[in-house]
């Protein structure tokens, strides 16, 4: 610990940590299943419940913006029988969640407060927040990446079982998708700056990567096909990927949006508090270069924007402590603590008025919308009344390039649904068709079918 | 210049990774392995990509191949950190690299020369129109566009190529880390096959003479005369037809079997000629034709076919081989008993080493399975002179050679299980030949120079020492009898009209099989290492020659072509490999052995006369206004509207989509077209090769599939066409130049196929209609 840094009573720490994590829990997964998956978060999720109801995956198409990491977890809920929106987005607003607990391994450094600041502020960034909310992106490869390196660095005064740690950390960020593979670089790097090859290495190090990456990323070896998601998504951060979701919004949005923490920064540094910095500056300042470097590229655009912020908020924690410091020396022992009091209370305020607000209706490039929801409710009803079961309804979704997986996903509950180039010619019974709106088929469709209008398809319905 | 660039550092930059793992295992060799580092590399990535897709660990795709290179890096790691640490009296990696500049230096610029060079003759006649190159850029692109186990053969849907296609995956590995299509990757690698292969030719010759203690500049002397023995020399019948072509008149020479031989061949091309050179007749007297391919004319003909793209390989064991050959003079260890012991001493790395070098030795069966008994039986020669010397007793001798005899029989089989359950064989038995025997001059116009330096190899011993020709003239004599006995075998065998042939040519066999017994005897006698691996390597080399006059395989073509072809080509790589040890062994003792080195020497080298102008016309003599390494650039110009109907499906179809094209027939390319620019399955393509590749199994896997594409394009009953349509899950019919004159497509079946499919593109004649209600 830094000299000078306060020191809070455990049992404190404890419940205040336990604050923090309920609170980055509670704004990550409030609402978080009200609007249907995004065509980005819906190729895994549809994939990962193709896997746990048993209907095989499509080997063919495999999507580059899914996570095998993240699809295992999600297979895992649906196998519980919890497939839906929230299931699916819950493994990463966990993650996202965790994310915020990190300065708690490393409060060593920057102190207990500077930490515990760290920890709140992760925990309502919005950034940090909308990210976690997602089913596809960066969180679950910067959260390990985070915490593998946390744990590395850890590992220089806990003992090297910190280090088995760091090795599965870094074993579950190979199987965490596209997002993970510019950060290997970024770990590499700040593992050295730590000082990570000085400490003594545990044997089977190796066999523990390979182990955690095989198990994360076959679901606990229950899926091993997703295993070859890890492959689709190097090939994706090498060539692209075209199913990936718009990148993050523009740096003077994000400045706007990350006034809390550059605010805590600029004050420190006007206060000289760089001295406070010293400690972790090269690691998180390399961290936020790197971010900077990854968010120039058109194609890692999120996740440089991520690493940038989460340094930044990190930065911002360990500002605190001096900050307090340079308070204590202005303000009069007996107003200390009704000063940090009113300081912390409107610091928290001002973050979360309109975090939270703004956390539980993040940006959600591509989604669906709730107009999705509306067309499965009435193919069900559609079903009920021609079929008798809400699933039994005979569907063709006519997608020339292949099943559309945010539409897959919404009417995953059909049984008998078919993803076709065209619609057919003979089927018997007719079939209820749901086609684009700007189809070719659409007029000969108009002759045999009535037709309904949801957003940007439309459902035919045998007249 | 971008894509061989490209293609050029992955190729480096996989040499680079697998130079630790080269540097240990080959340690015993002069060069430690840098000559086959770059072969090893690509043999190791590629092999590891294969393992990795067909286990489901990893897909076929650029990311596939990266984590296959970062597996490779990872057991370079592993495996070859000594060579970064070496054993106490041994140079480091880098201190060797220092002390060995030249050789390096020599390697580098020999693989990048034939590299490049090649790649400038392949730019001039890049086209995948003719022969069967149409049906190698099919299989490279139905790899490349199989994310999944097993790769599909575009020209049997739903079925898996049935053929060795080690060698074409090993390209796609290439193809994708250097981010080239296929129809360039198809170019790009023969050139870069051909730089492997010289390289590996180079390094086995380099290291034979640096083992009779030559110096280095010598050593590659040897190494660049071994390159050009195996892998750019043209046999005398083509160097004759050079020489004919210019006016020399040879048909004095002719008798009659080989008048075809002497006589002046056709201006079109006239370098074709050179792999015919043997020719068969059958009952009646007809011509058979018999292929008598050697490298050289492999890679001017430029078919990436699967005995071409194995060569660096072969190379790569015969390195190993060496390296084996070589335990006994270096260990005197004697081990304690114990099979592993022994394995450890005779192999870098021991039970491990073991299982690495039957899967680079096993490897040859999927690319190129004829390769493999032969190689496999050069390392087990290989082992026992290995262990020759070392002071094990016979019992621990033969307990490793046949510990090494089984892990080369089950690690393949286990390692390479994927490959097998996908293959199926034209192979229909052995049968004895009692037909055809080679009439001595075919053989002299096929392997003269070879067969020449062969024998000053075993002429001229350790020194110059002539003193064991005694012995020689013994073993020709038995080999000679050796030969007349198996001659009236055959002959007894055989019917009259056959008995008739075997007495009238009987030179061949009594030649090859009194070489053959020579360098057998030589080899059980040789003192130095480099000579007696040289002697294994003319035994096996005339044992391949040999084959073919005893037994053949019987197949589709019901005749020896085959056999011949495959090997031969073979032979003509060992054969040249101890042949051109035997003309630097001789030439480096001077005296009399010197001078027959150097007219062995020329009359080998007389066969670059050959390829050199077979290059020239193949190229066109480098006129073309526009040089390109793109296979398909051709029909930009011969069909621009096939070409657009390319890019559509490539653009707008999935890999396994079904694109329904006519019934081919062999070596037509306007035939299966779309499915060799693609990938995109068909029902049926090239239906005679299918037929080839699959043997007995094809009948029912065809069955049916050339009435459904005639169903189809005849178009004559809606009803009908919906259920064929299907039945064989066909997503999209091509309707282009080839498919209207093989069915009559008129425009009635045309608007027929418009009332159940849609049109989605349309150019000239060329139409692709997509099925309606197929699955997306």
């Amino acid at each position: 610990m830094s000299e000078g840094a306060l020191r809070l009573a455990a049992g404190g720490e404890r419940a205040a940590y336990a604050l923090v994590a309920l609170l980055a829990l509670a704004v990550r997964v409030i609402g978080l299943g009200d609007r249907p998956l995004s065509g980005a978060e819906a190729g895994g999720a549809w994939m990962a419940w193709r896997a746990a109801v048993g209907a095989g995956l499509p080997a063919e198409a495999f999507s580059c913006a899914a996570s095998p990491l993240v699809m295992g977890l999600q297979w895992g809920l649906f196998s519980l029988g919890l497939a839906g929106d929230l299931a699916a987005r819950l493994p990463v607003a966990v993650m996202g969640s965790a994310l915020a607990l990190l300065p708690a391994l490393l409060r060593r450094g920057p102190g207990d407060v500077s930490a515990l600041a760290a920890a709140a502020l992760l925990a309502g960034d919005p950034l940090l927040v909308a990210e976690s909310r997602r089913a596809e992106g960066p969180m679950p490869a910067v959260f390990l990446a985070a915490l593998a390196l946390a744990c590395a660095t850890r590992a220089r005064w806990a003992g090297p079982r910190w280090m088995s740690g760091a090795v599965v950390c870094a074993g579950l960020l190979l199987v965490s998708g596209r997002e993970a593979w510019p950060l290997l670089g970024l770990v590499a790097v700040l593992a050295a700056v730590a000082g990570v090859h000085r400490v003594p290495r545990p044997p089977g190090l190796a066999g523990a990567l390979l182990a955690a990456a095989l198990l994360g990323g076959t679901a606990l070896l229950a899926e091993p096909a997703f295993l070859g998601g890890v492959s689709a998504s190097l090939a994706a951060w090498a060539v692209g990927c075209a199913e990936a979701a718009p990148g993050a919004a523009s740096w003077t949005v994000l400045a706007r949006r990350e006034a809390v923490p550059l605010a805590l920064v600029a004050c420190a540094a006007a206060l000289g508090g760089w001295r406070a910095w010293r400690r972790s500056s090269v690691a998180v300042l390399s961290a936020g270069g790197f971010g900077l470097l990854l968010a120039l590229s058109a194609d890692t655009a999120r996740t440089g924007a991520v690493v940038v912020v989460a340094s930044l908020v990190w930065l911002a924690g360990v500002s605190v402590a001096h900050l307090q410091e340079a308070a204590v020396r202005v303000v009069s022992r007996r107003g200390r603590l009704p000063a940090f009091v009113t300081a912390g209370a409107a610091v928290l305020a001002v973050s979360f008025f309109g975090i939270v607000a703004g956390a539980l209706r993040p940006e959600r490039p591509g989604t669906s919308g709730p107009v999705a929801s509306r067309l499965a409710a009435d193919l069900a009803r559609l079903g009920w009344e021609r079929a008798g079961d809400p699933t039994e309804l005979a569907v063709e979704v006519v997608s020339p390039s292949g099943p559309d997986p945010a539409v897959a996903w919404t009417l995953r509950r059909q049984r008998r649904i078919r993803f076709v180039t065209a619609p057919g010619v003979a089927a018997s019974p007719v079939p209820v068709v749901v086609s684009p709106a700007d189809d070719p088929h659409a007029p000969g469709l108009a002759q045999t079918h009535l037709g309904s209008r949801y957003g940007g398809l439309v459902l035919w319905v045998p007249r | 210049v971008t894509a061989v660039l490209r293609w050029y550092v992955v190729v480096q930059v996989l040499g680079a990774l697998a130079l630790p793992l080269a540097f240990t295992l080959f340690r015993r060799l002069p060069d430690r392995g840098y000559f086959q580092a770059k072969a090893l590399g690509v043999l190791g990535q590629g092999l590891l990509l294969w393992l990795g897709v067909s286990y489901g660990l990893v897909r076929n795709d650029v990311g596939g191949a990266l984590l296959a290179t970062a597996a490779l890096a990872a057991l370079a790691w592993a495996w070859g950190r000594d060579a970064f640490r070496p054993r106490p009296g041994e140079p480091s990696l880098w201190r060797w690299l220092r002390e060995h500049a030249l050789m390096a230096l020599a390697a580098e610029v020999l693989f990048l020369a034939a590299f490049a060079a090649w790649a400038f003759v392949r730019a001039h006649d890049a086209a995948a129109d003719h022969t069967e190159r149409p049906m190698d850029l099919l299989f490279l692109g139905g790899i490349h566009g199989s994310p999944t186990y097993p790769p599909r053969d575009p020209w049997l849907s739903g079925h898996a190529i049935s053929y060795y296609y080690l060698g074409y995956w090993l390209l796609n590995a290439l193809a994708l880390l250097s981010g080239e299509p296929p129809e360039v990757a198809f170019n790009v690698g023969q050139a870069c096959w051909l730089g492997l292969l010289l390289l590996g030719s180079c390094g086995v010759g380099y290291d034979l003479l640096r083992l009779d203690g030559a110096r280095p500049s010598l050593a590659l002397g040897a190494g660049l005369l071994s390159a050009a023995a195996v892998g750019l020399s043209g046999n005398p019948q083509g160097t004759l037809d050079v020489l004919q072509r210019e006016g020399l008149d040879l048909r004095a020479l002719a008798g009659e079997r080989t008048l075809r031989n002497f006589t002046p061949p056709d201006d079109h091309w006239w370098w074709w000629r050179a792999s015919r050179v043997l020719q068969d007749r059958d009952a009646g007297g007809a011509p058979v034709e018999v292929i008598d391919e050697f490298p050289a004319f492999s890679y001017v003909v430029g078919d990436a076919h699967p005995h071409l793209l194995a060569m660096p390989f072969v190379l790569l064991a015969v390195g190993l081989a060496l390296a084996l050959s070589l335990a006994a003079r270096e260990e005197r260890v004697f081990p304690a008993g114990r099979v592993a012991d022994a394995l450890a001493v005779l192999v870098p790395w021991g039970v491990r080493g073991v299982a690495v070098l039957a899967i680079v030795v096993g490897s040859l069966v999927p690319l190129n399975t004829w390769d493999f008994p032969a190689a496999a039986f050069l390392v087990l020669l290989a082992a026992l002179a290995g262990t020759r010397g070392a002071g094990w007793s016979p019992r621990l001798r033969t307990e490793v050679i046949v510990a090494l005899g089984a892990a080369l029989a089950a690690l393949p089989a286990l390692v390479f299980l994927p490959y097998f359950l996908t293959a199926q064989s034209q192979v229909q038995g052995l049968q004895p030949n009692l037909l055809h025997p080679t009439p001595l001059a075919h053989l002299l116009l096929m392997f003269a120079p070879l067969l020449l330096a062969v024998v000053v190899l075993l002429a001229v011993g350790p020194g110059g020492d002539v003193s064991h020709a005694r012995h020689v003239w013994r073993d020709l004599g038995i080999g000679v009898a050796g030969g007349l006995v198996v001659l009236a075998a055959l002959a007894a065998l055989a019917s009259p009209e056959a008995r008739r042939q075997w007495l009238e040519t009987p030179f061949t066999l009594i030649l090859l099989a009194s070489l053959l017994a020579a360098a057998v005897g030589q080899a059980l006698r040789a003192q130095g290492a480099a000579r007696r691996f040289a002697l294994l390597l003319a035994v096996v080399g005339l044992l391949l020659a040999l084959g073919p006059e005893l037994a053949w395989l019987r197949d589709s073509f019901g005749t020896r072509m085959n056999t011949v072809f495959k090997l031969y080509s073979q032979a003509w790589i060992l054969l040249g490999l101890a042949g051109a040890h035997g003309l630097a062994a001789a030439y480096r003792t001077g005296g009399a052995p010197r001078l027959a080195s150097a007219v062995a020497g020329a009359l080998l080298l007389s066969g670059l006369l050959y390829t050199g102008a077979a290059v020239h016309s193949v190229a066109g003599g480098f006129r073309s206004p526009s040089p390109t390494l793109d296979a398909l650039a051709y029909l930009a110009t011969a069909a621009p509207e096939e070409r657009e109907a390319i890019d559509w499906v490539r653009r707008h179809t999935a890999a396994g989509d079904l694109v329904l094209q006519g019934v081919g027939a062999s070596y037509q390319a306007a035939d299966g077209r779309i499915s060799v620019a693609t990938g995109r399955p068909t029902l049926l393509g090239w239906e005679g090769h299918e037929l080839q590749w699959r043997g007995a199994a094809f009948g029912a896997m065809a069955a049916g599939r050339a009435d459904a594409a005639r169903a189809i394009y005849q178009a004559a009953d809606r009803t009908l066409l919906e259920g064929v349509l299907q039945a064989w899950d066909v997503r999209y019919v091509y309707v282009g130049p080839a498919e209207r004159e093989r069915y009559g497509v008129d425009a009635a079946a045309e608007q027929r196929l418009g009332e159940v499919m849609d049109l989605v593109f349309s150019r000239g004649s060329v139409r692709l209609y997509r099925r309606r209600g197929a699955a997306a």
